[in-house]
């Protein structure tokens, strides 16, 4: 740079003293001077002439290059799901599998010879994987044989007789992309990945004598004038792509002879500076290929996946035709909305390439008649996760800036998985015009929530931010802030149970009434759900039915800050009011802030934070960040163990039963439904061995949805894990838990023959050591139908001028 | 002579026109295996990346890593909202100081302020990993890589492999462990101490495994300065 401006400059300065000496007038004879003054001033017509065109090049030049080598293409960023892993025994059924590959795009074939293609006949797969490359490494393309037997993967080996692979990733399915704020999109690619076949149809048809010419060719636009003289109409045309790429980087579309100067100018200059190769893959990246909405389609990387569904080097010869019959005129010739035209074009194109002997005639024949072949979703995300990516946006926002994400073509890979996400739309579509219809709501009262993710690392699976899971709008999973309710009695118990010298699962608690004096001088007196009271129940029977007296005496009994304390630890962030209807729920919670809190429950007590994104690689898939697993103990795990113990009892005896009945028998879970006053919210949060989902369903104005958490959303929740891949909750009793055969009436030691004795887990170290008499003592059954006269007197006061406020608090 | 100097004169312009030198490579045309073509078979499990020179071939997009990211604010001034989704102190970040890693690259290697301090590397006595448990081979195959990538110091490669193992097997007390190892060489006390924990309460008729976990929680305590509680710990490993 600072060598051109010495020589422009002095080159101008020599230029003036040369003008200077050549006006000088010469001594001698009068008709030399004639004759030489016509001369010199010709001549320095041409110099001057030169030198403007000469500054006018270096000008131009400058342009080229501060434009091509600082060039900075804003790439969006990918935003991708977790890949697929395949292993020997891996639970998957074989709709699992064709799912997954629909959202890649495989192509079904009878014989997968390329990536992205594969064959099936009933549970038998022939897949020939696509390669990528991950944070930690690339996965090479797999000829794969897998057999889907009983619910999961029975055989999976190489096709190729290479073995059995322990461990085989699927390419992950592109979820979204985010882009820069021209709205230009595009796939880079470099000149290696520019398959042979294409940069030669591309050469025949734009320029012929690319790899000769010196930016220009002359012999080009004559032959091109020619050829349309001859065909009537513009065949060819005789830009060379130096000057198409010239006319596409540095200028705007006018169409003067100044401009086909400037043009020209600036190829010769291009070709100069830049080898050939590092021109084409400057050409194969910017040329304009097509519009979808408000994206612009550049590249061939990324065109090929709008018109085709499938990457450049998994295209055919009609494909291949196609894109470059597109260059001439991409709305014009659009195969979409004028396929005719495109297919003339095409074949035009395909009768080119067969000339000039880039493919054989017989190729050029079978060509011709492949139909165009263009797919309907092009090369966008495979469906849309708006509620999914609000919570990777708010967590990639953390680290990076707005800027950033829109143009430096990071490549994000998040936890989202796609089956488990699609599980959870097609329940909730399911099952809310049903609830709607049960209950005689309207068609479009009732709204959703959903989120599920691995209780182990705290991965966010699938989040359902609403009733229509595409609409990207208000996301009720993250930000809908609702009472729980019932909820919220897991952790009341889990208090009391990590005090083992004082509570066991079979501490008997009264379910009787209870009356408080509020701060402001106002009685609380809550009612259970059925308005009965059962006297005496064990400790993890109160839990199971949801009791809430019972509730309230325990957690009077603990505290109430404990259990304060409790919800704190176990993963709650909002500020906590620590007043007694805390017991019963009166806290408001997203149900992305319950699930954290089932999260850690279903941990053994391990506290994972959610996540949403894995890894972020750059542009060139060189690693960024990641986001690592971590785990935090907050409460004794014996203590969880206990508590999700009993929340297993709500499933088998419990408030949801119906589960039974809906999953399968082998899949144990354990859960809590929760109901608000005014049946205005309808939860259910609950967990298997290796997923934890937390469903809401109410109203969007407060208004009762009529729904307990029995009714409505456990309704959800059951569809949802009953389609999804699960674990059961493993049968393992941790050291320092034993199960003890007791009498839930009073807690004692069962001597054999004691028929109504049941197997509880307990502290090794609290076991109980008396018997009991089995019989002899109190009955402990609890007593669904007594109403004795305290019941009948509170029957009378919540009738009072109070009633209102005291049913604030009634439910489960 | 003048005539010389006038056709020297465009000659002498038109040098105007010569190329400088190249500042740089031209447009950035970098994509490893994406879903761009050609991506197939970089063959040979290669090296983790940062392993490798740090010469990409493309130095066009000096990025700033975050850190530098004006975050901060969001983070200072978040009220106690909930963990998801919102920029939470807390939120994401968790104890030991483990938010983000980034990899090492020699050049411009940026370490957020919130891994810097807390991480206190140490040189540890060598201690030989607990015996295997008989793991199903895909567990198997990721355990052998990540102990692998644990011997050659490539400690955030052996935790990815580790991280995807423990997506197969969640209840594997074995891969805890070896997480927990991991993090210990790295310097991240406080959560491999969490780490341990994760296994000893997964673990059944281990105790090589239990004594194994004890020595990590101990290491991790002494070097939080809680003498008392690393001597129990110690206590615990040698069986006691």
């Amino acid at each position: 740079m600072v060598q051109r401006k010495n020589s422009a400059s002095s080159a101008r300065r020599r230029g003036k003293g040369g003008r200077r000496a050549a006006g000088r007038p010469k001594k001698g004879g009068t008709s030399h001077r004639a004759g030489s003054i016509l001369g010199r001033w010709v001549l320095l017509l041409f110099v001057s002439a030169g030198l403007a065109g000469g500054l006018y090049a270096v000008y131009l030049d400058g342009k080229i290059g501060a434009k091509f080598e600082g060039k900075r293409w804003q790439l969006p960023a990918r935003v991708y799901a977790r890949p697929l892993e395949l292993y020997a025994g891996r639970p998957l059924t074989a709709a699992s599998l064709q799912e997954d590959l629909d959202l890649l795009r495989y192509r079904r074939v009878s014989n997968p010879r390329y990536a992205g293609t594969y064959r099936r006949s009933g549970d038998h797969f022939l897949v020939h994987t696509r390669a990528f490359r991950f944070w930690d490494g690339p996965e090479p393309a797999h000829v794969l044989n897998i057999e889907v037997a009983n619910g999961q993967i029975s055989v999976l080996k190489h096709a190729t007789g290479g073995g059995a692979p322990a461990l085989v990733r699927l390419d992950p399915v592109l979820i979204a992309s985010i882009y820069p704020a021209d709205n230009e999109d595009r796939v880079l690619v470099r000149r290696k990945d520019l398959p042979d076949l294409l940069v030669k149809t591309l050469l025949a048809v734009e320029d012929r004598g690319f790899y000769h010419h010196y930016g220009i060719d002359p012999a080009a636009i004559l032959r091109a004038l020619w050829r349309d003289l001859r065909a009537g109409s513009v065949v060819e045309g005789g830009s060379t792509l130096t000057q198409q790429l010239v006319k596409n980087f540095y200028l705007t579309r006018a169409r003067t002879i100044k401009r086909k100067l400037e043009e020209a100018v600036m190829a010769i200059l291009l070709d100069r500076r830049y080898s050939k190769d590092e021109i084409l893959a400057a050409y194969a990246n910017e040329i304009y290929l097509g519009q979808d909405g408000k994206r612009a389609i550049h590249g061939f990387g990324l065109a090929s996946l709008f018109y085709f569904n499938r990457p450049l080097n998994e295209l055919t010869i009609p494909e291949a035709a196609l894109l470059v019959a597109l260059i001439k005129g991409p709305s014009y010739y659009d195969p979409r909305r004028h396929p005719e035209r495109a297919l003339a074009r095409r074949n035009l194109v395909i009768d080119t390439i067969e000339q000039q002997g880039v493919i054989t005639p017989e190729q050029g024949r079978k060509a011709k008649a492949a139909p165009l072949g263009v797919s309907d979703k092009g090369g966008r995300p495979a469906g849309s996760y708006p509620a999914f990516l609000q919570l990777v946006r708010r967590q990639l926002q953390r680290d990076y800036r707005e800027e950033d994400l829109r143009t430096e073509g990071l490549r994000i890979f998040t936890t989202l998985d796609p089956l488990v996400q699609a599980a959870a739309e097609r329940a909730v579509s399911v099952r809310l015009p049903e609830l709607e219809r049960a209950r005689g709501f309207k068609a479009g009262t009732l709204e959703t929530a959903a989120i599920v993710a691995s209780p182990s690392e705290g991965e966010v699976l699938a989040v359902v931010g609403g009733r229509d899971p595409s609409y990207a709008g208000f996301n009720r999973a993250l930000d809908a802030v609702r009472s729980i309710g019932s909820l919220v009695k897991p952790a009341v118990y889990l208090t009391a149970l990590s005090m083992p010298q004082k509570y066991s699962l079979v501490t008997t608690l009264s379910d009787t009434p209870v009356s408080i004096r509020a701060g402001n001088g106002k009685l609380w007196q809550p009612e259970n759900y059925s308005r009965k009271h059962h006297g005496p129940v064990p400790l993890y029977l109160a839990l199971a039915h949801s009791f809430n007296l019972a509730t309230v005496h325990l957690g009077l009994s603990v505290g109430v800050n404990r259990v304060a304390h409790t919800l704190a630890r176990l993963g709650v962030e909002r500020p906590i009011d620590v007043v007694p209807s805390l017991l019963l729920g009166s806290i408001s919670l997203t149900p992305a802030d319950v699930a954290q809190v089932y999260q850690t429950l279903a941990n053994g007590g391990f506290r994972a934070p959610l996540r949403a994104i894995r890894d972020v690689l750059d542009a060139s898939g060189r690693p960024l960040s990641r986001y690592p697993l971590a785990v935090q103990p907050v409460v004794d795990a014996n203590a969880v163990y206990l508590t999700t113990w009993a929340m297993q009892q709500v499933v088998k005896q419990g408030t949801a039963s119906y589960l039974l009945r809906r999953l399968p028998a082998s899949l144990t879970v354990a859960g809590k439904t929760g109901t608000t006053n005014d049946l205005r919210d309808s939860w259910f949060a609950g967990f298997s061995g290796d997923k934890v989902a937390v469903v809401w369903v109410g109203r969007d104005d407060n208004k009762s949805a009529r729904l307990t958490g029995a009714s409505g959303a456990l309704h959800v929740w059951a569809d949802i894990m009953a389609n999804i891949e699960n674990r059961p909750i493993p049968d393992l009793v941790p050291d320092g838990i034993t199960d003890v055969r007791v009498d839930p009436g009073n807690g004692l030691l069962a001597a054999t023959g004691c028929g109504r004795a049941v197997t509880v887990p307990f502290e090794s170290a609290d076991v109980p050591t008396r018997t009991s008499t089995c019989g002899g003592v109190q009955p402990a059954s609890p007593e669904p139908e007594k109403r004795g006269p305290a019941a009948v007197a509170q029957e009378k006061s919540l009738r009072s001028v109070f009633g209102e406020f005291m049913r604030g608090f009634l439910g489960n | 002579m003048k005539r010389l100097f006038l056709i020297g004169l465009p000659l002498i312009a038109m040098a105007g026109c010569a190329t400088s030198p190249r500042i740089g490579p031209p447009a950035p045309i970098e994509t490893r295996g994406a879903q761009g073509p050609g991506a197939a078979a970089k063959a040979g499990g290669a090296a983790p990346p940062q392993q490798q020179a740090q010469t990409p071939e493309v130095e066009v997009y000096p990025y700033h890593a975050p850190g530098t990211a004006p975050s901060a604010g969001g983070q200072a001034a978040a009220p106690a909202q909930g963990t998801l989704g919102q920029a939470s102190p807390t939120g994401g970040a968790t104890p030991g100081g483990l938010a983000v890693e980034r990899p090492e690259y020699p050049a411009g290697a940026q370490q957020s302020q919130r891994t810097a301090s807390t991480r206190q590397p140490q040189t540890l006595a060598y201690a030989p990993p607990p015996r295997r448990p008989a793991l199903p081979p895909a567990a198997d195959a990721l355990l052998r890589e990540a102990e692998r990538q644990r011997q050659m110091r490539d400690y955030l490669g052996a935790a990815a492999t580790l991280e995807r193992a423990l997506r197969i097997e969640p209840q594997q007390a074995y891969l805890w462990n070896r997480l927990a190892q991991v993090r210990l060489e790295q310097g991240y006390q406080t959560q491999a101490a969490n780490l341990a924990a994760r296994s000893n309460s997964l673990a059944r008729d281990e105790p090589g495994l239990k004594q194994d976990n004890w020595r990590i929680i101990a290491a991790a305590r002494r070097a939080a300065g809680d003498a008392a509680g690393a001597a129990a710990a110690e206590q615990k490993a040698r069986g006691g």
